[in-house]
């Protein structure tokens, strides 16, 4: 869909002092087709990006490229984007059917065409109670509903959604997630950047992952957790018996239960041990590390 | 350029403002020029409709140089500053498209005021049996395209300073550029060659806006060569288009951050 050719982007703070550095020469493609988690602890450089992509700063240096299947020209390729800013704010005395109408009327869309994507997208969004009233009315998460329809209502290829699920209450991040999957389904491509890691290891196939500006991974976040995964086992007994294992790896005392953590190597001894003793297995698992271990505690 | 997205941004912009509180303003400043246009006349000798009219075109010319610097002064920082920007350009709009909507947006609510405005001072100017003259619609003309300009001026400087600045800037350019004709028959710089030059270059830059001025005219010549009048028609435009052209320059060039 589009991509970074070694993108930088300095900003100078002072004259007299060393430009900062926000992203540095970063470069991934985007496929066609998915859904990609843009990913990276605050001030990692992700507003950036996706402020540098839809042309709003320029890049110190570096390139990026639209997919010929978005269009050729500028006007034809922002038609197909559709994009939702981070804590996005609207023109507080318009009524939420304006903002619709006036986005929709600047990617040239008829009335009709306005009102029959506007209104899908409001109900299915549940904003649509709410879009005779002025934004300045407007609570937080109703901004980021309309705001999200605002993006949908011109039927775009690509979506780029800066923290779309921030602001809004678990029942709105649910409705917003079983969208995104929606239309991930329908062919759409949607570019989200979020720091809550779950939600992106829910929805997403694909990562991007920034850490100060730099890129330390790209591609399927199926391989980069599979990656990432030790050949270490968790075994949970009912009762105490950390003892008799403490030879074969480390263990640890849950209330009733007693949890071992060993390397692949002694599963045999284990289950050995386990079946001689006749205990209680209460659970037996290969330990796969979420998103949130691998950036956090394991490093990328 | 497409030129039907700048008028979807301008129709938005007139929109949005008109929907602020500016049609109290404009409503509240109608009563006190009527207020005033007949205190005044009242309190006059001789030719009330004069008076009438007088304050009239004052008033009106004041109150849109006003609407013109304050908001115009944050019509686009604004934008920037809660990032409504973003939500337009992310669209298949180009920043001179934006830039162009948001001038012809708030250009419409000049007109308005412009209108109504112009509506209270010819009926009390009536009203006092004043008679007709094209120069009344003129002197209205020229105080609305004097506006127009001196909005494109405020935009100009907002785009390269903060706020503050950008309206001292503008009346600073304006109260120049109304003085400077002035200073060049001032004797002291009339007898030297070097000032003399120096000033004719900043009249040069400088618009000149006491060409607009054509009130003593209306109030007491009562006619002008139309050639003047087309003159400073197209003098403004001039100027307006060599400013909105700036503005486009240091907009398309600047970071949106």
């Amino acid at each position: 869909m589009f991509s970074f050719h070694e993108v930088s982007k300095e900003f100078r703070t002072d004259f007299w002092e060393k430009p900062f550095r926000a992203l540095d020469n970063v470069s991934f493609n985007l496929r066609a087709g998915n859904i990609v988690g843009f990913l990276g602890a605050n001030g990692a450089g992700k507003t950036t990006g996706i402020k540098i992509l839809l042309g709003f700063i320029k890049p110190t240096s570096g390139s990026i490229e639209f997919d010929s299947s978005l269009g050729k020209n500028r006007s034809e390729i922002f038609k197909n984007i559709g994009y939702l800013p981070e804590r996005p704010y609207f023109y507080a005395d318009l009524t939420g059917q304006e903002f619709i109408n006036y986005i929709g009327q600047l990617n040239d869309l008829t009335q009709a065409e306005i009102n029959k994507n506007g209104s899908h997208w409001a109900k299915s969004l549940k904003i649509d109670f709410a879009l005779n009233r002025k934004l300045r009315f407007y609570s937080k998460g109703m901004l980021q509903r309309l705001g999200f329809v605002a993006a949908l209502v011109a039927d775009p290829k690509l979506l780029i959604l800066d923290e779309p699920l921030s602001g809004l209450d678990p029942l709105g991040r649910k409705e917003f997630k079983d969208i995104m999957n929606l239309l991930s389904s329908e062919g759409k491509t949607i570019f989200f950047s979020s720091h809550i890691l779950s939600d992106v290891e829910e929805v997403s196939k694909d990562v991007v992952i920034l850490e100060s500006g730099k890129l330390v991974h790209s591609g399927s976040l199926q391989e980069l957790v599979k990656g990432k995964a030790t050949k270490e086992y968790e075994l949970v007994i009912d009762g105490d018996f950390s003892e008799n294992f403490s030879k074969l790896g480390s263990t640890k005392k849950l209330g009733e239960f007693s949890k071992l953590i060993f390397n692949e190597s002694e599963y045999v001894q284990v289950v050995e041990e386990v079946s001689k003793k006749n205990l209680n297995i209460e659970s037996l698992k290969k330990i796969t590390p979420t998103l949130e271990d691998i950036i956090y505690r394991i490093g990328v | 350029m497409n030129l039907k997205k700048s008028y979807t941004i301008s129709k938005f912009t007139f929109i949005e403002i008109y929907k602020s509180k500016i049609m109290i303003n404009i409503l509240i400043s109608g009563f006190v020029l009527a207020l005033l246009c007949y205190i005044v006349s009242e309190f006059s000798f001789g030719n009330p409709s004069k008076i009438a009219l007088d304050v009239g075109l004052g008033f009106l010319s004041l109150t849109t140089k006003a609407i013109a610097v304050f908001f115009g002064a944050t019509l686009l920082k604004n934008e920037l500053e809660s990032r409504t920007i973003y939500l337009i350009l992310s669209n298949p709009v180009s920043r001179i498209e934006f830039l162009t909507g948001k001038v012809l947006g708030l250009s419409g609510i000049l007109l308005l005021n412009t209108v109504l405005l112009s509506i209270f001072t010819t009926a009390f100017y009536y009203y006092w049996d004043g008679l007709w003259s094209s120069l009344i619609a003129w002197s209205i003309i020229q105080i609305f395209l004097e506006s127009v300009l001196i909005l494109l001026i405020v935009i100009f400087f907002s785009l390269i300073t903060n706020v503050n600045l950008a309206i001292i800037f503008s009346i600073s350019v304006y109260i120049s550029g109304y003085a400077i004709r002035g200073v060049l028959e001032l004797y002291s710089i009339k007898s030297s060659i070097f000032l003399t030059k120096v000033v004719t270059y900043i009249s040069y830059i400088i618009p000149n806006f006491s060409l607009f001025d054509i009130k003593n005219f209306v109030l007491y010549k009562q006619e002008l060569e139309n050639a003047y009048l087309f003159g400073t028609l197209g003098y403004s435009l001039t100027f307006s288009i060599i400013f909105l052209f700036a503005s486009s320059l240091v907009l398309s060039q600047k970071d949106l951050n």
